[in-house]
């Protein structure tokens, strides 16, 4: 039977990574690059290349945005760490978590004491179409994809029903879309660093350039409802509810617990880690949580010894909006049907109750989708640390969460931090 | 190959206009599309049912930035396609494309409502929708 629990101690001593964007003319090994020179940064004490063992890599599919597979020896060589053991870990937007939770897994065996475990997606090289296309195969082809589903239609489902469950409407999902925004804006590496109010100004200025009229939006709800300025994607997604097309890496430093003080005085260990499988959307008993999420959870508390009431901030899979109502109550941080009201009422800003996705999330962030799981790491890292400038949370957090879906929930990897 | 049911058997006998499942002879859960494991119990003691194809809209979305497949049958930003999640009349739950309603008024779109089984030809393909 499953023990749940980790052979050994497993630290975090250092976590860095590019800003996410759209960055014509570097593939993913350059953005590689500058996430890994960002990490080397960050370890305190210093590390010696020399010294990592092994490389854990999440990409979703360079194959189709790049037309470059086996990309993690690739990637090893470029920044010079050939010969060691390199492998590509691949489960859809959650695939950096689970390169992460594989590299835990191999220190905790004893077989490795210092790993280095990125996550890399270059995606804008794509028109929109074939993104489009290359996300859908991470759903089910012939079941779901060719019923003409595509990833805003399947979230947007589960907003329909949620809407419809629930007290909710397209306004409570604008307003999680606003605060990301929001958190973004402080967030230097963020793809847009700008709050909802500050991308209507600017295209506002843009139309009076133009000579066009200016538009007639008082609030940001009124340019978020304004089908020329936030066109529909899939009902009830509008664009400013779906996360953006993003390439960006992210690169982690993992080494066991006894190493950890080496490296640095300020380790934050992995306390607690679960990971889930599925089938499609319509073979779930619900359409309004993530069951994958919910089980994950209940394993990285479990291992952990802590609850959901114990954990200061959370980075979760925000996706598209409603995505990261359905994530706080996944995790038990809100009541099923609650987290849309919670979200509304603010708790769920970096200075409410209940700090959600302080980094922008996905959605201001950026979605780069095989480094967003690492991205997320990233940032709990920094703000356990101290470190997260602007952004930084009041209050000296201990401990955090990330929460990485893929696909609609196929998986889900969540993973719980703690500063001791 | 020792596998008789096949992703393509359960579409060719949507070609056929026959919407086929499988029910667990051991618990009793009735699967679409059909398995070859039971998806509840594990048991590979599965026998082919027909459904008679009607159900309820559990969830739906109206969508405005197709597949590139969904563009070729002549989707798009001017002409959304509808999606839904369908809980069939014998328990499980498929995704399909939805007919019926106005789609210039997806707030209007109702869950809940009954739906029945519409086969579509579209080139050499038959797909299995739904009609409000």
């Amino acid at each position: 039977m499953e023990k749940n629990k980790l052979g050994r101690g497993v630290a975090v001593v250092g976590a860095g990574m590019s800003k996410f964007g759209c960055f014509p003319g570097f593939t993913s090994r350059d953005i590689f690059v500058d996430a890994y020179k960002d990490l080397l940064t960050t370890v305190d004490k210093g590390i010696d290349p020399k010294d990592i063992e092994a490389f854990y890599l999440g990409n979703y599919s360079s194959d189709l945005f790049e037309g470059q597979s086996h990309l993690a020896p690739i990637i090893a060589n470029w920044i010079g760490l050939s010969p060691i053991p390199a492998a590509r870990l691949e489960d859809a937007c959650a695939s950096s978590s689970v390169a992460f939770r594989e590299g835990m897994i191999a220190i905790a065996s004893g077989l490795y004491d210092i790993v280095l475990v990125g996550g890399i997606e270059k995606m804008t090289d794509l028109p929109i179409s074939a993104v489009t296309d290359t996300l859908a195969t991470a759903a089910d082809i012939p079941y779901e994809v060719s019923a003409g589903f595509t990833f805003p239609g399947f979230y947007a489902s589960m907003a329909t029903a949620y809407m419809h469950e629930y007290e909710a409407t397209p306004e409570t999902f604008m307003k999680v879309g606003i605060k990301n925004h929001n958190h973004g804006s402080l967030n230097p590496k963020a793809q847009f660093g700008q709050k909802i109010s500050e991308i209507m100004e600017i295209k506002r200025a843009n139309a009076i350039n133009k000579g066009k009229p200016a538009p007639t939006w008082e609030t940001e709800l009124d340019f978020l409802s304004d089908n020329k300025s936030n066109p529909l994607i899939a009902w009830p997604m509008r664009l400013y509810d779906c996360s953006p097309v993003s390439d960006g890496g992210a690169a982690l430093l993992l080494v066991s617990e006894e190493l950890a003080y080496q490296f640095t005085d300020n380790p934050i260990f992995v306390i607690g880690s679960g990971v889930a499988s599925d089938g499609a959307l319509h073979a779930r008993s619900s359409l309004t949580s993530i069951p994958s999420a919910k089980l994950a959870a209940n394993k990285a508390y479990e291992m952990a010894g802590v609850s959901a009431s114990d954990i200061k901030l959370a980075e979760v899979h925000d996706c598209f909006t409603i995505a990261e109502i359905i994530a706080t109550e996944d995790l038990g941080f809100f009541e099923a049907g609650k987290g849309g009201k919670a979200a509304e009422e603010g708790q769920t800003s970096r200075t409410g109750s209940r700090p959600i996705n302080t980094s922008g999330g996905l959605k201001s962030k950026g979605h780069p989708v095989g480094a967003s799981g690492a991205g997320q790491v990233v940032e709990v890292w920094k703000q356990l640390r101290g470190q997260a400038g602007d952004r930084q949370l009041d209050g000296n957090p201990d401990l955090g969460l990330t929460h990485n879906v893929g696909g609609t929930g196929q998986t889900c990897v969540v993973n719980i931090f703690e500063r001791r | 190959m020792s596998v008789d049911l096949t992703i393509n058997s359960y579409f060719d006998e949507i070609k056929k206009k026959k919407i086929t499942g499988t029910q667990c002879k051991d618990c009793g859960r009735i699967h679409l599309p059909p398995r070859v494991f039971c998806d509840q119990c594990k048991s590979q003691n599965l026998e082919i049912i027909e459904l008679a194809g009607n159900g309820t809209l559990q969830a739906y979305s109206v969508v405005y930035v197709p597949t590139s497949q969904m563009i070729a049958a002549g989707f798009g930003r001017d002409n959304p396609n509808c999606v839904g999640i369908v809980k069939m009349s014998e328990g499980p739950m498929v995704s399909a494309e939805i007919y019926g309603f106005d789609l210039s008024k997806p707030e209007k779109i109702t869950i809940g409502t009954s739906v029945k089984a519409k086969f579509i030809e579209r080139g050499e393909n038959v797909i299995l929708a739904f009609e409000a």
